[in-house]
């Protein structure tokens, strides 16, 4: 049963962690109990040596087959991942050096020091391995890694956006799951002592993510309940056994019907009753006083961050951004055309038109999200048009987007964090580190004091008002101190209300050092907060300037209200 | 000259039944982008229940279409008590679903039909035709024509008939199509019934050609018409049926000609790796 | 011919219709402005059905809250959708023919389409060609064509205007307006391009952030201060 455990807490990691669905989660097993049956059989290598050398080979098929992944789209990959496995498979039984449809036997007890390790101290190897696995991943999913990861799982555009390289984290995810995995072989091979292609073949892989599905996707307890249940089944109800694989099937088509997310999943059933008996039992004990430590920042911690931002540069000197000829065609419709526009510091610019004027795909194309056809963009004279998402995020561009994205099974916390974690994320090191500590929580907690989002920092993000959520992915988008700001519509559908006090965050943040630029429909807003505005119809700049000119401007009013005679 | 044509008529009639499975996999996904794996079981379930009724009436013409209209209404009931009720979640939970329908449909007939393999044999179609030279075994020839017949009828519902109309919207904008006066789900569940024919259709001709049904029939079949579609191209269904003569004839060719020591499933997902890491969106797919 | 009393629509915790409340007469053109995110959209969608609403929708003089899409389209209703939504593979004739699939008058079908093809004449000529490669302008004529094959009682048109050049608007808003008198069709034309839309409506009103704030004469709204402003910032 530990041996299942650990295979479904790799696979855990892959798919429940960061989204990847892989249906093929045998080749790890197998390459890893391949691996150390051939390495002690016919090398005659000692147990504890065939076991790194084992982990590092999983290691490297699941480096391997994670980078065509990286291509593949979101339904092709389910399917992709089912083809591997056939082909591994295949490839066992028929290559020469794995011992054919028999498999290889005779693989050797594990011992310690000379001595055969009994069944029970093969038993508590595996808890031990288990145990590993098990603090492996706890630490992984408080790291930053672990943040990263959930952000890809909910929406891997945004991720892009705030800094995060989304493939780098996705390789992460199938190397280390597959390493997981390639235990979980090595103990099978040395519990069984003989390994068959036939044992990590598709079926095997169906079932182990049936446990985790089982048991709740994306949890620990869920792919350790899902494995011990699973496996226990057949041995408690021996006359299953012949009905096994019904059972299992009807099991999968229920589970997807009523209960999606497992039988320990956060939002099942049984978790919440699980979950509101725990409460009842700490209230019945008398709990009352539960010392919540009141988070309050010192005045020294909060002035210290201050002067890590941007200073204030000279206002309205400085050129920030600069586009030549941007433009962006999709087949024969041109998106943006031939725009010039210049950005200056700290400045607050609106871009307005009708719609369809092509205002938020430029949007996309400053912070990277699609290509531009010709033209180029240069942020503080470095041009960043052919760059990734990623790294034009790193380099000081946030942004927030037309339809809210945020990550919306997290809490308000940890989406602010994850906007603060690509800092961590340049090298593997650094997103081991774990990220509840201190002095990126002061400065996550800073960020929510600012956008007025403290007092809802444990709210899973989902629950929030549309307003709150606006202030989230700007909260989000501020965590790499970007110098540029894009706001998309962020005061649509917004009351008066919470419109005044966006506007008093806005410029707010302009105090601070950042430049802000924004798409606008509502006029009100536009014209009392910018200091410029520039005005897209078709794709092209038709007019610039001070708001009072621009209201006046008599190209811009027939763009908008039309005119009485054509253009 | 004899043996290529015999490998010829292999890969037609291969391909036709690789093309029966995949085509009704395609539909499905082009409108409800549901991986619908559970109509392998379908599939087999039209063998068993050919046969089944074979045995009953003696009349192969009755069994043909009595397990066509059989597993037609299961697709049905399939679409409508299992698939719907998923539209609004993530696409993997009814993957899943389909995978546990699988593999429940291959224990059902396991339990009912016993494990071992049972024999499809039709009287009436022992024997062969003598054309000129040739000598083509009836059960070929009859498969030939079974598989003319369906697929101009599959054909004829999809471009000459309303509801082929109604789903080849669907496939591009299914809320458009509501616009347009079309009861969508009314539409789904006929294009069920009708991929599940013609699966059923397929599985009676499998069981009479290789003269045997046996529980897994399904399994092999399921995860290659997966393969022929991505192949394919997401959504082309062009691209699947010719994706499926192209496997059957790689299949074929490699097995006589070579000794390449690869299982026949395993040629169909090696070409999937291969294709997807060359050319992602499959053969005829768009980018 | 159609009345709506109370419509709300939420998403989730959005409040985008907030108890809307209108009349439409029978052969009236009917406009309904408003900036981004009024929640003009939510308006049409919510009348077939699409958006899930609370309130009442009638619709010649019978109650048709509780109908399915398709029932409400049967029933005479027909939209050209925001982003005119064509269906790309198919060519243009098969695009007009699957707005025809209801019908099963064959032959007034056939008068129908020369009809159309004398208001846009484009269309004749590219009935071969797949609707992708259509302009903006065309696609446009298309798309409001595929909605009057269905001989509808009322047309609903979300922003038709959007993405075009403004010799085509004039063109589409000149050939809404020939139509509607000519067949004394009822139409609800939601749109941002204020001045064309009022030119061809008889009675038009303002959508604000789901509430309707303004509803009058289109000529009086023509001259009305009060639309300048909710566009182009007033206070």
């Amino acid at each position: 049963m530990g041996i299942w455990s650990v295979a479904a807490l790799g696979l855990n990691v892959i798919t429940g962690y960061a989204g990847q669905f892989n249906l093929g989660i045998g080749v790890y097993m197998g390459t890893g109990a391949y691996a150390t049956a051939i390495l002690t059989t016919q090398a005659g290598v000692n147990f504890w040596l065939a076991l790194p050398c084992a982990l590092l080979i999983s290691a490297a098929m699941g480096f391997l087959t994670g980078l065509p992944a990286l291509r593949v789209r979101e339904d092709a990959l389910a399917v992709f991942t089912i083809g591997l496995v056939f082909v591994f498979e295949s490839l066992l039984i028929y290559l020469p050096y794995f011992g054919g449809p028999v498999g290889i036997g005779r693989i050797p007890y594990v011992g310690i020091n000379g001595s055969q390790l009994s069944k029970e101290g093969y038993l508590a190897l595996v808890l031990v391995a288990l145990g590993a696995v098990v603090a492996a991943t706890i630490y992984l999913r408080r790291a930053w890694m672990g943040l990263a990861w959930a952000s890809i799982r909910e929406n891997e555009l945004a991720t892009n956006t705030i800094g995060i390289h989304s493939a780098r984290f996705k390789l992460y995810a199938f190397t280390i799951g597959a390493t997981f995995a390639g235990l979980a072989g090595v103990l099978y091979a040395h519990f069984i002592h003989y390994v068959t292609p036939y044992d990590f073949g598709f079926l095997p892989s169906i079932y182990i993510l049936v446990m985790i599905v089982f048991g709740g996707l994306g949890t620990i307890r869920g792919a350790i309940f899902g494995a011990c249940f699973l496996t226990l089944m057949p041995e408690l109800f021996r006359f299953i056994q012949d009905y096994r694989n019904l059972i299992y099937g009807a099991m999968l088509v229920g589970l997807m019907l009523f209960e999606p997310n497992g039988v320990l999943g956060d939002e099942s059933y049984v978790w919440r009753l699980i979950l509101s008996a725990q409460q009842r039992l700490n209230e019945w004990l008398n709990r009352v006083s539960k010392s919540r430590r009141a988070y309050s920042i010192s005045a020294a911690a909060t002035n210290e961050i201050r002067h890590k931002t941007p200073n204030s540069i000279k206002p309205a000197s400085r050129k920030i951004l600069e586009t030549r000829n941007l433009t962006r065609r999709f087949g024969g419709l041109v998106a943006v055309n031939d725009v010039n526009l210049e950005v200056f510091s700290q400045e607050i610019l609106g871009i307005i038109g009708p719609n369809g004027a092509g205002k938020t795909t430029f949007f996309n194309l400053l912070s990277g999200t699609i290509p531009c056809t010709s033209g180029e963009i240069r942020l503080n004279s470095e041009p960043i048009h052919r760059l990734s998402p990623h790294l034009i995020a790193q380099r000081g561009i946030g942004r927030t987007f037309q339809i809210v994205r945020p990550f919306s099974q997290l809490s308000v916390l940890d989406n602010v964090l994850a906007g603060i974690s690509a800092r961590y994320c340049k090298g593997f090191a650094d997103s081991l580190r774990q990220y509840r500590n201190s002095s990126d929580q002061d400065e996550a907690h800073l960020i929510l004091e600012q956008t007025g989002l403290l007092a809802h920092k444990n709210e899973v993000s989902r629950n929030l008002p549309l307003g709150l959520l606006r202030r989230l992915e700007i909260a989000r988008a501020l965590g790499l101190r970007p110098n540029l700001i894009l706001l998309d519509e962020s005061f649509s559908g917004l009351s008066h209300r919470e419109s005044q006090s966006l506007i008093d965050l806005v410029r707010m943040l302009r105090e601070n050092g950042a430049t802000i630029m924004l798409i606008e429909h509502n006029m009100q807003v536009t014209m009392k907060i910018c200091d410029r505005i520039a005005v897209l119809n078709y794709g092209n700049k038709i007019a610039e300037g001070m708001p009072e000119d621009i209201r006046n401007h008599p190209t811009v009013i027939a763009a908008y209200l039309g005119s009485a005679h054509h253009a | 000259m004899m043996l290529l044509i015999q490998q010829l008529i292999n890969v037609v009639e291969l391909g036709s039944i690789y093309a029966m499975i995949a085509v009704g996999l395609a539909l499905t996904y082009g409108v409800l982008r549901i991986l619908h794996v559970a109509q392998a079981g379908i599939y087999a379930g039209g063998g068993y229940a050919g046969l089944f009724l074979y045995e009953t009436t003696g009349s192969f013409a009755l069994a043909l279409i009595g397990s066509v209209i059989i597993c037609g209404m299961c697709g049905m009931l399939i679409e409508r008590f299992i698939y719907r009720p998923m539209l609004p979640r993530p696409r993997i939970v009814a993957l899943i679903a389909s995978i546990g329908l699988l593999i429940c449909f291959s224990d059902l007939f396991r339990i009912i039909g016993g494990p071992n393999q049972l024999s499809f044999d039709i009287k009436s179609l022992n024997g062969s035709y003598e054309i000129g030279k040739l000598l083509i075994s009836k059960t070929d020839a009859a498969i030939l024509a079974g598989t003319v017949v369906i697929f101009a009828a599959l054909w004829f519902v999809l471009q000459k008939t309303k509801l082929g109309f109604a789903v080849r919207a669907a496939a591009q904008d299914l809320e458009t199509t509501q616009l347009m006066g079309i009861d969508v789900s009314r539409s789904v569940s006929w294009m069920f019934f009708i991929s599940s024919a013609v699966a059923a259709f397929g599985g009676v001709m499998v069981g009479v050609l290789y003269n045997a049904i046996y529980p897994d029939m399904g399994d092999a079949i399921a995860y290659k018409g997966l393969a022929l579609i991505v192949i394919g191209g997401f959504g082309s269904l062009t691209g699947t049926v010719i994706a499926s003569f192209l496997l059957a004839a790689a299949e074929v060719f490699m097995t006589t000609y070579t000794s390449v020591p690869l299982s026949r499933e395993a040629i169909a997902m090696l070409f999937l790796v291969l294709l997807i890491l060359v050319r992602p969106q499959g053969l005829l797919g768009k980018a | 011919m159609l009345e709506l009393i109370n419509l709300c629509v939420s998403y989730g915790r959005v409040k985008a219709l907030r108890g809307v409340s209108l009349k439409i007469a029978n052969g009236c053109i009917f406009v309904v402005l408003g900036a981004n995110g009024a929640g003009k959209s939510t308006l049409l969608r919510a009348i077939l059905g699409l958006s899930k609403a609370t309130g009442v929708i009638r619709f010649d003089g019978s109650d048709i809250t509780g109908l399915a899409t398709f029932e409400r389209v049967r029933r005479g209703i027909a939209l050209v959708p925001e982003g005119r939504r064509l269906f790309p593979d198919f060519t243009v004739e098969e695009n007009l023919k699957i707005g025809a699939l209801n019908r099963r008058d064959h032959a007034a079908i056939e008068d129908d389409l020369e009809e159309i093809y004398v208001s846009f004449p484009r269309l004749k000529e590219r009935l071969r060609q797949r609707a992708q490669t259509l302009s903006g302008g065309e696609g446009q004529m298309l798309a409001i064509a595929r909605a009057l094959i269905s001989r509808p009682k009322l047309l609903l048109l979300d922003e038709p205007s959007v993405g075009l050049m403004p010799i085509a608007v004039s063109d589409i808003f000149a050939g809404i307006s020939k139509i509607s008198i000519r067949k004394g069709l009822t139409v609800l034309l939601v749109e941002q391009n204020a001045k064309k839309a009022l030119d061809i409506a008889k009675e038009a009103a303002v959508l604000e952030l789901g509430s309707l704030v303004i509803e009058a004469d289109a000529e009086a709204l023509k001259s009305d201060a009060r639309v300048q402003e909710a566009y182009l910032g007033g206070h």
